[in-house]
């Protein structure tokens, strides 16, 4: 059974590169494009991993990281935080509030896959 | 009896025991068991105001004048209970800055000028050694009379024997000043000796007067009554019961009593009595009563032994200022005579004596060590050596100066009133003081400008005046005025002719220095160290009892060096005791190489001060003082913790009102800047965020088709397209963010003219037509097609009626969508409605759609399309048109955007 | 108000008051050809007031201070 990978952006172009991107490299996908609908995908059935953006409608991506969180059946979920505000602070609190790593907006697909690989305990070329 | 040499001998006699007096006083001193820390003795120095001036001459002015010598005794009367004040504030800052005489006062408030230090001494030299000769004359001529007993010799005129005892008199009291004055050189300049022989000295006069007194009014006639009643009975001496016979008058009065009131204090002799003698502020209490009582007491015989000269002496030419001593001769009381020539002496000695030594003080540390100094750079040797000797020598040549007027006015009648002439010189320090411990403001410029003006219009309407009435030069100065000018008459200035000539002249001389001193002060600013001092002595007793001049030195100085030169000043067993002592209470470790903490510097500076003056202990210490001699922070410090802040605080308090409203305001303006601020980083932050997330499409989707050289051409195509659209998005909002920009700073170039209204919905429509086919949307246009004139930019009118019709055929009914543009009118402006057909906006989001990118996270569906920019523009465009733009809605049922327009006014397209 | 600036402010007073009782005009309303005692009234003015100041200057200047201790 391949591995999953839940996309949760409101940014529908994003959404479909990124669906690509997951899809080609063997991973089976589901999209979110809002918090909530992100949270109920994961109550539905629990992602290996979640791409997350931070600005979405609904509850943005901080919510939704806290969320996951705090349910310990969920310790084991990899999140990649991705944002499009450039500031530190930005990214800083998306790792305080349990992200697993952070990527910035727009980003190299080539090393958002290297991260997404890694992070899942699979064979890896550095980008 | 041979009184022509017993006289000299009793002389001699009675000086020394007043040796032996100075000397058991200064060993009691010494011992530490002060006999001078006494508020009697304290009172009793102080009459060192009675010389032989009062003493003779007392009786010889109310010969002529009635009571008319009474105000120089009332003016000390009258001026006595304010001694709590400004006599005892003095005292306080003059311990504190080490003050040891009147110039060195004024110099020390005035930034410790030297320039200013030098004036006051010439000044007091000048107006001071006519009263000292007058002394040497008083004590010369009573002499004679005593030596001969003959009430006939004393008419006043000089002989050579009577030259010689003047000469042999300023001798002996030039040594008595040189041994009790300069006997050490000592930080605080106090002589416990002096004070007690002046103590027993005032002790001397007064009891002998009082004894003629009673000698004449009992003796000589029988009684108060039997004495008036003569003199009421005789033509000749009636009028003198009178006011009338007062010279000048009340004005006369008046001025005579204002300048002993000044007098007291601001002779040289008063101020060393009353300032640097005194040993505790307690004594001023018994002062401010019991010396007006001394006066009383010296003043009470005066009328009396006046009236019994004029009758017994009548027609005889017999001296007025020399009844005393005439009148016991007339009486056959020879020891009488003699113990009032000795009263007489006792007044002169006293005098004598400390004005000099306050003078030599005056004039080594004030006039002489600043020059000294100056010329020299470095000192290798002790110099306390050499200030005594200087000193000493100054109170020979003051002497022998006083000796030589004396020689040379001696027989003119310049020495009647020469009194006055001192008085009137040494109330020119009064502005400048009494200005200078209550006023800050009072400058350094302004002292010397109002002493220069007091002491110029003295020199002319008093000096030059009195030289002109004894002939030295021509009587015509005083008719006509110095080269013929009438109006610089010195006793009628500009024609003023009211006043007698002393009151002329302290209605001058005291207008001309205040108006001067006043008027600069207002205008100059001064240097850092003059407000240092100005608040320092002005708020002297906000400071703690060393004051605050720590912070005055910030350069580098070791101790050694710093010791080394103070052990010049004072000799090095004393600086090393000083230096112990200091480190002792400090807990300083002493050490040669160690840097001098700022606060050892101000106390070897204060130690120096007492020594050779505030002028040149500043010269000197800096000469040892590597750096900055003050720096900016210090004495910010300084001031910070002065007073002046807790007035400007007080006063604050008082205005706390309009603090509050002020603070509020100002709270409100803050929180205003940083809401405006917070702002500017969200939009900041969105702005980012915005131009990154079409930017990621853009990247992603590039690099997918690079990447992936095999897709299928459907998915290249759609992603190519992706592309193409996101950078549309990209280029739209780039152009919307700065078209925001510029409209809100202010930049944005508008055009404005007439434009049809009609005409400007007509080209929205067609720019928007495609819009329409491509969603199926129907479009309702009910504005009439006639003319609806509008003065406005035309472009930005048009870019309006886009971003509306656009947005709403964005948010009209996906399945039948209706937009409808009408126009709308109200009494002064005219617009249009665009509506539309859809979910509608909720009640609370209808201003907030205006608000910059409020549709990205907001909108109840995802509507990737558009920048969030565009309803913000539309309004900052109405806006500057003087117009309104809003929204109303119902949920459900559609959303009109409606903007109206003011027909006349013209747009505002100034900055905002 | 501190005993203090009590005693300031009546010192002041009575320096005032010295003042105008030693000068015109109330002067001049003694200046009279008339004896107390067989002596003028001016004498008598003049060192009867000086002797009531000076008893004044010390009634009131030797008042303990309180706020001394």
């Amino acid at each position: 059974m391949p591995l999953e990978i839940l996309i949760a952006d409101d940014a529908p172009n994003i959404v479909l590169s990124l669906e690509f991107l997951m899809k080609k490299e063997g991973f089976a996908v589901r999209t979110a494009t809002d918090g909530e609908e992100a949270l109920r995908a994961m109550e539905e059935k629990m992602s290996d991993l979640v791409l997350l953006d931070v600005m979405m409608p609904k509850r943005n991506g901080y919510e939704v990281c806290e969320i996951i969180r705090a349910n310990p059946q969920w310790k084991d979920v990899r999140i990649i935080m991705l944002t499009a505000k450039g500031r530190d602070v930005e990214q800083e609190k998306g790792i305080a509030l349990g992200a697993d790593d952070y990527v910035i907006k727009p980003f190299s697909t080539r090393e958002l896959v290297f991260k997404v690989r890694t992070m899942l305990g699979l064979p890896a070329v550095e980008p | 009896m041979p009184w022509q040499w017993l006289a000299p001998i009793i002389s001699i006699a009675y000086l020394a025991v007043l040796f032996i007096v100075a000397y058991y006083g200064d060993r009691r001193a010494l011992q530490g068991r002060s006999l001078v820390n006494n508020p009697t003795i304290y009172t009793l120095s102080i009459a060192v105001y009675c010389t032989a001036w009062t003493y003779y001459g007392s009786v010889g002015r109310a010969t002529v004048g009635g009571v008319g010598f009474l105000p120089i005794s009332l003016g000390p009367t009258l001026i006595a209970p304010l001694w709590f004040f400004f006599l005892a504030k003095i005292i306080t800052i003059a311990k504190i800055n080490h003050t040891t005489s009147i110039a060195d006062f004024i110099s020390a408030r005035y930034g410790r000028s030297p320039a200013l230090g030098g004036m006051v001494t010439l000044f007091v030299v000048l107006g001071i050694m006519p009263y000292v000769a007058l002394q040497l004359k008083a004590v010369a001529v009573s002499l004679g009379v005593l030596i001969s007993m003959d009430t006939h010799s004393a008419t006043g005129t000089m002989t050579s024997l009577w030259n010689q005892t003047a000469f042999y008199v300023a001798v002996c009291m030039a040594l008595f000043a040189i041994l009790f004055g300069t006997r050490h050189l000592d930080a605080s300049e106090r002589h416990e000796g002096i004070v007690l022989a002046v103590a027993f000295e005032s002790i001397v006069k007064l009891g002998v007067f009082l004894v003629l007194g009673v000698f004449v009014t009992y003796g000589l006639f029988d009684g108060f009554g039997d004495l008036f009643g003569k003199a009421m009975a005789d033509p000749n001496l009636r009028w003198l019961m009178d006011f009338d016979a007062v010279p000048g008058g009340y004005a006369s009065w008046f001025s005579i009593t204002f300048l002993s009131m000044m007098a007291i204090v601001f002779l040289p002799r008063q101020f060393q009595m009353l300032v640097v003698e005194n040993l505790s502020q307690e004594h001023i209490t018994r002062a401010s009563w019991l010396f007006p009582l001394y006066l009383l007491a010296f003043n009470l015989f005066v009328i009396p032994i006046a009236i019994a000269g004029k009758i017994i002496f009548s027609g005889q030419g017999v001296d007025p200022d020399l009844f005393v001593l005439s009148l016991p001769i007339y009486g056959r009381q020879e020891w009488l005579a003699l113990l009032v020539y000795i009263g007489g002496l006792s007044a002169a000695t006293s005098m004598v004596i400390v004005e000099t030594v306050a003078l030599s003080t005056m004039v080594s540390n004030d006039l002489i060590l600043p020059l000294l100094l100056r010329s020299r750079t470095t000192f290798r040797d002790d110099l306390s050596g050499i200030i005594l000797g200087l000193r000493r020598g100054i109170i020979v040549g003051l002497l022998m100066l006083g000796y030589l007027y004396y020689r040379l006015i001696a027989e003119s009648n310049t020495l009647a009133n020469i009194g006055l002439v001192s008085f009137a010189a040494v109330a020119q320090f009064a502005p400048s003081i009494f200005l200078g411990i209550y006023w800050t403001g009072a400058s350094r410029r302004g002292a010397i400008g109002g002493l220069i003006a007091g002491f110029l219009v003295w020199f002319h309407t008093l000096l030059l005046a009195s030289f002109a009435q004894s002939g030295w030069i021509a009587a015509s100065f005083l008719t006509d005025g110095p080269w013929g000018l009438a109006w610089l008459k010195p006793h009628a200035l500009f024609g003023s002719t009211l006043f007698d000539p002393i009151s002329h002249a302290v209605f001058w001389s005291m207008s001309a220095n205040v108006g001067v001193f006043v008027l600069i002060s207002l205008f100059d600013r001064q240097t850092a160290v003059e407000q240092i001092q100005a608040l320092n002595f002005v708020n002297v007793y906000e400071k703690g009892a060393e004051g605050g001049n720590e912070y005055l030195w910030s350069g580098f100085v070791s101790m050694g060096d710093l010791k080394k030169l103070l052990a010049r000043f004072i000799g090095p067993a004393q600086a090393d005791l000083e230096f112990s002592h200091y480190a002792q209470h400090n807990h300083l470790e002493l050490g040669d190489g160690v840097p001098s903490p700022a606060h050892l510097v101000a106390f070897v500076e204060k130690l120096l001060t007492g020594t050779i003056g505030s002028a040149s202990a500043r010269v000197m210490i800096s000469s040892v003082v590597k750096g900055e001699e003050l720096d900016f922070q210090g004495v910010m410090r300084i001031l910070n913790e002065t007073s002046q802040v807790i007035a400007y605080s007080q006063r604050l308090e008082s205005k706390s009102q309009q603090l509050e409203a002020a603070t509020q305001k100002l709270q409100e303006a803050n929180a205003q800047l940083q809401e405006l601020d917070r702002m500017k980083d969200e939009f900041i932050s969105t702005v980012s965020h915005e131009l990154r997330t079409p930017l990621t499409s853009i990247r992603a989707f590039s690099e997918i088709l690079h990447d992936n050289e095999n897709l299928e051409i459907s998915e290249r195509q759609k992603f190519t397209s992706i592309i193409i659209k996101e950078t549309n998005r990209l280029t739209r909002l780039v152009n919307q963010i700065l078209d925001l920009a510029k409209i809100e700073s202010g930049k944005m170039e508008w055009y404005v003219c007439e434009v049809d209204l009609a005409q400007i919905v007509q080209e929205a429509v067609d720019a928007t037509r495609m819009l329409f086919e491509n969603k199926s949307v129907q479009l309702i246009n009910q504005v009439p097609d006639r003319c609806i004139m509008l003065q406005a930019d035309r472009d930005k009118l048009i870019q309006v009626a886009i971003n509306l019709l656009s947005n709403a055929i964005k948010f009209c009914n996906p399945q039948d969508g209706v937009v409808k543009i009408e126009l709308r009118k109200s009494p002064d402006a005219i617009g249009l409605a665009i509506i539309d057909n859809g979910v509608g906006i909720a009640q609370e989001d209808l201003e907030r759609v205006f608000e910059r990118f409020h549709q990205v996270y907001n909108s109840p569906v995802n509507l990737p399309l558009g920048t969030g920019l565009g309803l913000t523009i539309c309004r900052r465009i109405i806006e500057r048109h003087n117009g309104k733009i809003w929204a109303e809605s119902l949920l459900g049922q559609g959303t009109s955007f409606i903007f109206l327009l003011p027909h006349s006014t013209t747009p505002n397209m100034g900055s905002l | 108000m501190s005993i203090h600036k009590k005693r300031r402010d009546r010192l002041v007073a009575l320096t005032i008051f010295g003042i105008i009782a030693f000068n015109y005009p109330l002067l001049a309303i003694f200046d009279r050809y008339e004896t107390v005692f067989g002596v003028p009234l001016v004498f008598c003015y003049l060192f009867g007031f000086w002797l009531l100041f000076v008893i004044l200057t010390a009634l009131i200047a030797k008042k303990p201070l309180l706020d001394h201790s």
